[in-house]
């Protein structure tokens, strides 16, 4: 910009010519011809020469990163029309909310039930700006200059929204349960935004998407946390009993479309009678898809596909996606965003080594190549 | 939405806006002569004014039988242009235009399902179809088809802003190329061609087009030419520069003699430094219409317009 400016003034000192006529383009009022001097054409073009090379060399076509941030400012920007629902401006916004207070200890039920009512008793104002917050997160995500601000202004909504509008995702009052969303969809978004962190291309990388921010092995980490804390939760008390899975999917479908409503009466009695041996099952799935993120590349590629077929499995069967067919959802629910997160760990194709190279390094567990320093 | 008028009411008010802007840009086209998607502007006048009427009944000024006409022939004619081009060699991938055929193709769609899904009782009316907003016991029909609509519109929305920066680039780029080509003086009416110093000067002459700056941009080569910023097909375009498009701009193939296609022929000396705004990035897709221009030396349109 430096540049631009005292190219702008040099030529700005030139004498001024006899008037020209040029085109000027590039707003709409502009498409018109005009009688300007050669210095101010000059200067003019000089100016907005550097400013467009400078601009030019910045935006880049959207690489893996930047689709999986966008495909979260779709998710984002999918909450916030589903808060502009009708029902989300009346006193039954403030009353669901208030239902998440239920079995968590006081510190945490008694600022959830605070704030609850006072969406229950101002509930156009507070749900038009919550789903603006929504919306904005959504566009400062899409929009590159404001991805950063808006990822970090999304992590803390995301955590507030966890606690306030989820309850912590009902894991502290033992409600919790991986079909109907634990440990809450909206931390997912927390960490999304964390995972795909923009940074310098300069560093060294690692080969997927979700540990370039923080590095391979804390990326697994919070895989293995997620994953093993789903699987954990599956096999808890209150999710062990023979109807438990049958009697949650069987509610959903009130409210549903038909088609949908007779796969949830299928499911359910499916079901039936078999809550404890489909919760274990459930369970070594969940801790397969864990501990896979570990293996050899091949084995981490087969991990993760399986942790999208099971998340869209859930998402499908066991939330109904998100129930945004009944009108009365707020959030798509996890399924979609463990899709979304599971994609992000995808190892890229590493490149053939050159055949004048050293001995290969081996390859890096589940990772590709060991990054430097890593 | 009856508990909470004000939402489709400033809806309806959004549309309204959308309908009157486009329709501003079609009369600006006509009288300033300046080249636009018709069929774009069109559709979003179109579009505007069905959806005020779908939040607020009562602006509603068409039954619903010609509404689902209109969206009808605007899938048809977005599907059809989408074909061609992408018979043409643009590519979905590419960012070219036919991306956005595509998108429009999806709109007019979406909104032809919305007013065939949705179907008040009969009680309410045979006019109730667009009244059913209101949620007054409206029935949609396949509603999981509303959600991937729903799903469609809101990717589109998210990659539109992502490309909001390149546009804006490509926006300062265009002023650039036409701006820094008159440095000169220049004889009044004349226009102003933009120099082709970016380096691809005789090899465009050659291969009978300019092909913008890669990955790169160019940036930093200090020349202004097509090699200094991104130029796309002419989506919106002329009001607000040129989309950024990392693809050759090309002009199309013609003959020596440039009086059959309205560009200047191979031996026209005038083809390697003509890149005027409007015909940079020019791909020719329905609906587009070419500008003429006074010729500096005849002092007459020489290059005819096409519809």
């Amino acid at each position: 910009m430096g540049a631009a400016v005292s190219g702008f003034r040099s030529a700005a000192r030139a004498r001024a010519a006899p008037a020209a006529v040029g085109w000027r383009a590039g707003s709409f009022a502009d498409w018109r011809p005009l009688a300007v001097s050669e210095g101010t054409v000059a200067a003019r073009a000089a100016w907005r020469q550097s400013v467009a090379g400078e601009a030019a060399a910045r935006w880049q076509p959207p690489d893996r990163r930047r689709l999986l941030q966008l495909a979260l400012a779709a998710v984002w920007l999918l909450d916030a029309v589903l808060q502009y629902q009708s029902y989300m401006f009346t006193q039954m916004f403030g009353w669901m909310l208030a239902g998440t207070a239920g079995g968590n200890p006081a510190v945490i039920a008694d600022p959830i039930t605070w704030n609850a009512h006072i969406v229950e008793h101002h509930s156009v104002v507070t749900n038009a700006v919550f789903a603006a917050i929504q919306l904005a997160l959504a566009l400062g995500i899409a929009w590159r200059p404001t991805v950063q601000a808006a990822l970090a202004a999304s992590i803390a909504w995301s955590l507030g929204v966890w606690w306030f509008g989820e309850g912590l995702g009902g894991v502290l009052s033992g409600t919790a349960d991986p079909v109907s969303g634990a440990p809450g969809a909206v931390i997912i978004y927390a960490l999304l935004a964390v995972l795909l962190w923009p940074v310098s291309d300069g560093k060294p990388q690692a080969s997927f998407v979700a540990g370039r921010p923080l590095g391979v092995w804390p990326a697994r980490a919070a895989w293995l946390v997620l994953w093993g804390s789903l699987a954990w939760i599956a096999v808890q008390a209150a999710n062990r009993t023979a109807q438990g899975l049958h009697d949650m999917i069987s509610a959903m479908a009130a409210g549903e479309p038909g088609w949908l409503a007779a796969l949830d009466r299928g499911t359910a009695g499916l079901l039936a009678h078999r809550g404890l041996p489909a919760s274990i099952a459930l369970a070594v799935v969940l801790a397969v898809i864990a501990a896979g993120i570990c293996l050899p590349v091949p084995g981490a590629r087969c991990a993760i596909a399986f942790a999208v077929i099971v998340s869209l499995a859930i998402w499908v069967a066991g939330q109904n996606f998100g129930g945004v067919l009944t009108g009365s959802a707020t959030d798509p629910n996890s399924g979609l965003l463990l899709a979304l997160l599971a994609a992000a760990y995808w190892p890229a194709r590493t490149p053939a080594p050159a055949p004048a190279a050293a001995a290969p390094a081996p390859a890096e567990p589940g990772g590709g190549q060991r990054p430097p320093g890593s | 939405m009856g508990q909470s008028s004000w939402l489709p009411r400033t809806l309806a008010a959004v549309m309204i806006a959308i309908a009157v802007y486009s329709a501003g840009r079609l009369a600006a086209a006509r009288l300033w002569r300046r080249a636009t998607h018709q069929d774009e502007d069109i559709t979003h006048v179109v579009m505007g004014v069905a959806m005020a009427g779908m939040f607020v009944p009562a602006l509603n000024p068409l039954p619903d039988g010609v509404w689902e006409i209109a969206f009808a022939i605007g899938t048809v004619w977005f599907a059809w242009g989408t074909r061609q081009l992408l018979r043409a060699g643009g590519g979905l991938r590419e960012g070219g235009y036919a991306d956005h055929h595509m998108a429009h193709l999806i709109h007019n769609t979406a909104m032809l399902y919305m007013l065939l899904a949705l179907r008040a009782p009969a009680s309410h009316g045979p006019a109730a179809g667009m009244a059913s907003m209101d949620g007054m016991g409206a029935m949609v029909r396949f509603p999981a088809l509303a959600l991937v609509f729903a799903l469609l519109l809101l990717g589109n929305a998210v990659w539109d802003a992502d490309r909001l920066t390149a546009m804006a680039a490509a926006g300062h780029g265009v002023a650039a190329l036409a701006v820094a080509a008159a440095p000169g003086r220049v004889p009044a009416g004349a226009l102003i061609p933009v120099t082709a110093a970016g380096g691809g000067g005789r090899r465009a002459r050659r291969r009978g087009h300019t092909r913008a700056g890669g990955r790169g941009g160019g940036a930093g080569r200090g020349a202004a030419g097509p090699a200094s910023c991104r130029l796309l097909p002419d989506r919106d375009g002329y009001q607000h520069g040129v989309h950024a498009d990392t693809h050759a701009v090309e002009f199309p193939a013609v003959a020596d003699s440039g009086h059959e296609t309205g560009h200047p022929g191979r031996g026209d000396p005038r083809r390697a430094a003509w890149a005027g705004p409007e015909e940079v990035g020019h791909r020719r897709c329905p609906g587009q219409r070419w500008l003429t221009r006074p010729h500096p030396a005849r002092g007459r349109s020489s290059f005819r317009s096409r519809g």
